[in-house]
């Protein structure tokens, strides 16, 4: 916990809401440089832990950091750098976004008008409409640019392509990956899944206000088991698959031999040239294959 | 440390209630002062009239010395209709001094930049100290300005007075509406709560002539130390304006402590 490249450690945190259960024992880490993907299903604690380690909540318990500062000790030390897009994002309707975005930096005491200018350009933004009469995706634009226009080493995004077009989405994208390539910290949470599978280095999948699991994107694939149907011309033993690494089930459709199996599917396929198969068809799984086997899994249990 | 960027973005979301308030001040006290000059040169119809009323309601309404100059501004105006305008106006500012944002959606983005709690409770506070300066002195000044106009020989140190005393009851329901308002993070129940402990107290305040045990809690009331005084005439009491100012400090610590150890609402 003492690594000087973490930007964000938080540690055994849990928040309750009275009776209520925020978020339970929850662990993980987010480097310099390091994408980190927030997943889970509504209500499973992503928001909470968001505003946990920007200082909104109190930990009930537990230890919060953000770069190497606990996120109780003065905000002015740790918030210098740091950008935040609150998942329910407000903005007042009576500024114009540049007078708007100009008050926050002032508050900031820094001078960001360069990079305000520079990421209204590529998000299409017109720094001179009133907030009130900007759509939903425009708005959305102002939080993102607000997060990112003092070029902060930790950024924590909650929920940033909400109402965006697939233009600014891309461009959102390639703003977070030159970020990161420059040493940023990025925690992003979403339900778009495709968009952290594009982007995530890790990922955490949260459910119920617990942990399921931290890994990469690929890691977290080879936990899952998904479908392998083998076509041979002749029928063969399938019994044989059973034994195989990684193979959770297998089952006969006259010449097919279905398995099921996490990956890599190597001995699988291994053992289905060894036996003459003519066509495999397997499903990579998805990061949404993913999450949702681990979260139905726990439900189960 | 006060952060001008949050004093004058609060003035400027305000600015339209803020003259409108100001513009309603200065017409109540142009009506009244207009009517003056009738209640002066009839002075004796209304002696005999104010004579006939019973003592308490002589006491209650101020109106033992209702045609002279200051008797008849502290009737008319300073015995509830403006004190009750200040409560209301620091209530109301008092109760969205935290909530506002909170409750706006916007406190997300406001209180995740490198800013203390406190710093942003204090430049709130003095925004609110700066609208009721600024009330104060407009009141202050047209009712200088009638004087001079109607040649009431008012000294311009009792208008001092009646400054302080207006400052203070307006700065205490700021307070007292600030620190439940911060303390909940909800605007209706910091104005809730400060307007009927307000109300609550004023009907104790008025009813003391009449009622024993009202007079005998009196001097803890704090309708009281607003109200009791009488600027105009004996000028203020050191004691009921250190209450004031104890009341607000206390206000303003409590505020702090309760807004720095919770949760902000989403």
């Amino acid at each position: 916990m003492t690594d000087t490249n973490e930007a964000i450690v938080v540690d055994g945190l849990t928040k309750n809401y009275g009776r209520h259960r925020g978020v339970e024992d929850v662990t993980l880490t987010v480097a310099y440089g390091e994408i980190l993907g927030f997943l889970g299903p509504n209500g499973s604690g992503k928001t909470t832990v968001l505003r946990t380690i920007m200082g909104l909540l109190q930990p009930t318990h537990g230890r919060v950091s953000v770069g190497g500062v606990p996120v109780t000790s003065d905000p002015r030390i740790w918030r210098a750098s740091t950008g935040y897009l609150p998942g329910e994002l407000e903005l007042p309707p009576n500024m114009t976004v540049r007078r708007y975005l100009e008050f926050l930096t002032r508050l900031r005491r820094l001078s960001c008008d360069d990079e305000i200018d520079r990421l209204a350009q590529r998000l299409r933004l017109d720094l001179t409409a009133r907030i009130s009469g900007l759509s939903k995706g425009n708005r959305q634009k102002v939080g993102v640019v607000q997060a990112l226009m003092h070029r902060p080493s930790i950024v924590v995004l909650d929920e940033p392509t909400s109402g965006l077009d697939p233009i600014a989405q891309e461009e959102f994208a390639q703003l977070l990956d030159e970020r990161r390539q420059e040493g940023t910290a990025v925690v992003l949470s979403t339900h778009v899944l495709h968009e952290v599978e594009a982007v995530a280095d890790r990922v955490v999948i949260l459910d119920e206000g617990r942990v399921l699991a931290v890994d990469t994107v690929d890691r977290l694939r080879e936990r899952i088991a998904t479908e392998i149907r083998l076509s041979f011309e002749n029928s063969v033993d399938a019994v044989r698959y059973q034994t195989c690494a990684g193979v959770t089930s297998v089952s006969v459709e006259g010449l097919d031999v279905i398995v099921r199996a996490t990956v890599p599917h190597t001995e699988v396929l291994r053992q289905a040239v060894g036996d003459g198969v003519v066509k495999v068809v397997s499903h990579e799984p998805t990061l949404s294959d993913v999450f949702i086997a681990l979260t139905r899994s726990n439900h189960d249990s | 440390m006060i952060l001008d960027a949050i004093v004058r973005r609060s003035l400027r979301d305000r600015w339209r209630s803020l003259v409108a308030c100001q513009v309603g001040l200065l017409a109540l006290v142009t009506v009244q002062m207009a009517v003056y000059p009738t209640v002066r040169d009839t002075s004796t119809d209304w002696e005999g009239a104010v004579e006939s009323f019973p003592e308490a309601l002589r006491e209650i309404l101020r109106l033992e010395d209702y045609t002279s100059p200051t008797g008849y501004l502290s009737t008319e105006l300073l015995s509830f209709v403006v004190p009750f305008i200040f409560m209301t106006l620091g209530a109301t500012w008092g109760a969205r001094v935290t909530a506002e944002e909170e409750e706006g959606g916007t406190a997300d983005i406001t209180w995740t930049l490198p800013i203390t709690r406190r710093e942003y409770l204090a430049s709130r506070w003095t925004t609110g100290i700066v609208v009721l300066v600024m009330t104060t002195l407009v009141f202050t000044s047209a009712l200088w300005i009638g004087n001079l106009l109607l040649d009431m020989r008012i000294s311009i140190d009792h208008f001092g007075n009646v400054g302080l005393m207006l400052f203070l009851t307006g700065l205490t329901s700021f307070a007292l509406a600030g620190t439940v308002g911060t303390s909940t993070g909800r605007r209706s129940v910091g104005l809730g709560v400060a307007m009927v402990v307000l109300i609550t107290g004023f009907v104790f305040y008025s009813l003391a002539p009449l009622v024993d045990f009202f007079a005998s809690i009196n001097p803890y009331n704090p309708l009281q130390w607003m109200l009791g005084a009488r600027p105009l005439t004996s000028g203020v009491s050191i004691g009921y304006v250190a209450l004031l100012m104890t009341l607000s400090a206390v206000g303003f610590a409590s505020s702090d402590g309760a807004f720095r150890g919770r949760d902000i609402r989403v």
